[in-house]
């Protein structure tokens, strides 16, 4: 009853004082003062209109995926238009990737030398047989290597044949630029010096084709002269002759791996060689 | 156009999603949102007044309160392109004034703190004084010209909600939503304040007689 008393008297009294409060003069902003932030808003409405007009633009909206997406196409068009990166980028893939099959069997007996010097080390003899085993395995280039140190020794011993101890592409290059030196001489050179030097690289030309003849009908001594499967059978059978055994039947495995015609039936060393081996193996 | 929420500084509370009505101030700021200089015009001589009286029978430095003032619209105009309804327009456009009034003036010296009436200073004891009055008219005349005194004379906190309440005839809900303070609390302000300048007046009035 207090209560609804004093909210009553309370409501009155707010009325009259609100009745005296709107009947006095009212302060009012200055003219220039509403006329200032009416120019304000006049040129606020057009910031927001261009601000919103931008703002709804697609690009800005979008920017992120455009931007990603041009990116994406620059590389692209890069690797597929220069062939140059194209070739990079699969070499080092490849260097990534496993050896092929061809260039894997002499990396993988490589791999398995340490393995097999480690235990030969007590004999020589043995280790001597996997150096040429290696040297056997090598390609190409390494048989030049060999042409080249036998050579190297027939140069040693005679001086007068110092044009026949530059070898194989070595020796086509130096006949071809003799050659070259020859027909690009001047006109009034001495037709007779022109014919000792043609005489001269003939016999170069000939001195070569003899050296690879010889190292392969395995007539040359030296390292390269094992790189057969009959000289490799006469040294497992010099080992069996000697009851070095061990060392034969690791050379066995060598000559398995080197020469594996060996054991087909119908090679003309089989029965030899497939004697020795029933002779390891039943030991 | 379905408006939605404020999203500014001075944003309320999300909930009340409100549709404006046709002429409305919600209606007339989303109007100058999308351009309308006109509708800006038209919702500043509104709220013109009673917002100049805010700042200025709070402030006694009157440079101080127009530019507050100007800072208010300012923020209003800034804000527009956000703009997005979800309260009374009066309610946004008061607590974007009364953040600029506690950032300038209540930051460097603190408000008054609330001072209660006394045992003896009660409803009844300012009806009484109301009685004993002079004559209606001189009083009435009388009164005027004294409330502005009295209003200054109020504590900081009193003398804003009583403005929000004679001004713009603001409830308590949106006086506490404005100043950030308790609902009670809000409703205690009010009372004090009109108490107070009741018994202001009353007691002027005494000393003149």
């Amino acid at each position: 009853m207090s209560q609804q008393q004093d909210d009553a008297a309370f409501t009155a009294l707010q009325t009259e004082i609100k009745d005296a409060y709107h009947q006095q003069p009212l302060e009012q902003p200055s003219a220039e003062l509403d006329e200032a932030i009416l120019a304000k808003a006049r040129s606020g409405a057009n910031v927001t209109k261009a601000t919103s007009s931008v703002k709804k633009s697609i690009w800005q909206r979008n920017a992120w995926v455009f931007s990603s997406a041009a990116s994406v196409l620059l590389l692209a068009g890069l690797f597929i238009l220069n062939p140059s990166l194209q070739k990079q980028f699969g070499t080092d893939l490849d260097q990534h990737l496993p050896e092929p099959s061809a260039s894997f069997k002499p990396l993988k007996s490589k791999a398995d030398a340490p393995q097999v010097s480690e235990s030969l080390i007590e004999d020589n003899t043995a280790a001597e047989s996997i150096a040429v085993q290696e040297l056997s395995m090598s390609s190409e280039p390494m048989d030049t290597q060999s042409v080249n140190r036998q050579s190297v020794n027939e140069e040693s011993s005679n001086e007068s044949t110092e044009a026949a101890n530059i070898t194989g592409s070595v020796a086509s290059q130096m006949a071809d630029k003799s050659s070259a030196e020859i027909s690009a001489a001047p006109a009034n050179v001495n037709p007779q010096a022109q014919k000792k030097a043609l005489q001269l690289q003939s016999s170069r030309h000939a001195k070569e084709v003899q050296q690879v003849k010889q190292s392969f009908n395995g007539s040359l001594k030296g390292d390269i002269e094992l790189d057969t499967a009959d000289v490799a059978l006469e040294r497992l059978t010099v080992l069996m002759a000697d009851n070095k055994l061990i060392e034969a039947e690791r050379y066995m495995i060598t000559i398995d791996q080197r020469f594996p015609e060996l054991s087909d039936p119908s090679h003309p060393l089989y029965e030899q060689y497939h004697k020795i081996v029933l002779q390891l193996t039943s030991q | 156009m379905v408006p939605t929420l404020i999203q500014s500084k001075d944003a309320l509370p999300k909930d009340d999603i409100l549709v404006p009505q046709v002429g409305s101030d919600e209606q007339l700021m989303l109007d100058y949102q999308a351009g309308n200089i006109s509708a800006f015009d038209a919702l500043y001589r509104k709220h013109k007044g009673p917002l100049y009286r805010y700042f200025v029978r709070q402030l006694r430095d009157q440079q101080l309160a127009e530019d507050l003032y100007q800072d208010t619209w300012g923020k209003v105009i800034h804000a527009s392109s956000q703009y997005q309804v979800s309260a009374k327009f009066t309610t946004w456009l008061y607590k974007i004034a009364h953040n600029l009034l506690i950032d300038h003036v209540r930051a460097v010296k603190p408000l008054d703190k609330v001072t209660p009436l006394g045992e003896d200073k009660t409803m009844d004891s300012l009806q009484a004084d109301d009685q004993t009055s002079p004559e209606p008219q001189v009083e009435q005349q009388q009164q005027a010209n004294m409330i502005k005194g009295c209003i200054a004379k109020l504590p900081a906190v009193q003398k804003e909600a009583f403005l929000l309440n004679i001004e713009m005839g603001m409830t308590a809900a949106m006086i506490s939503d404005i100043a950030n303070v308790t609902l009670e609390a809000t409703k205690s302000r009010i009372r004090y304040a009109y108490q107070s300048i009741k018994q202001c007046i009353a007691n002027q009035l005494q000393e003149t007689i």
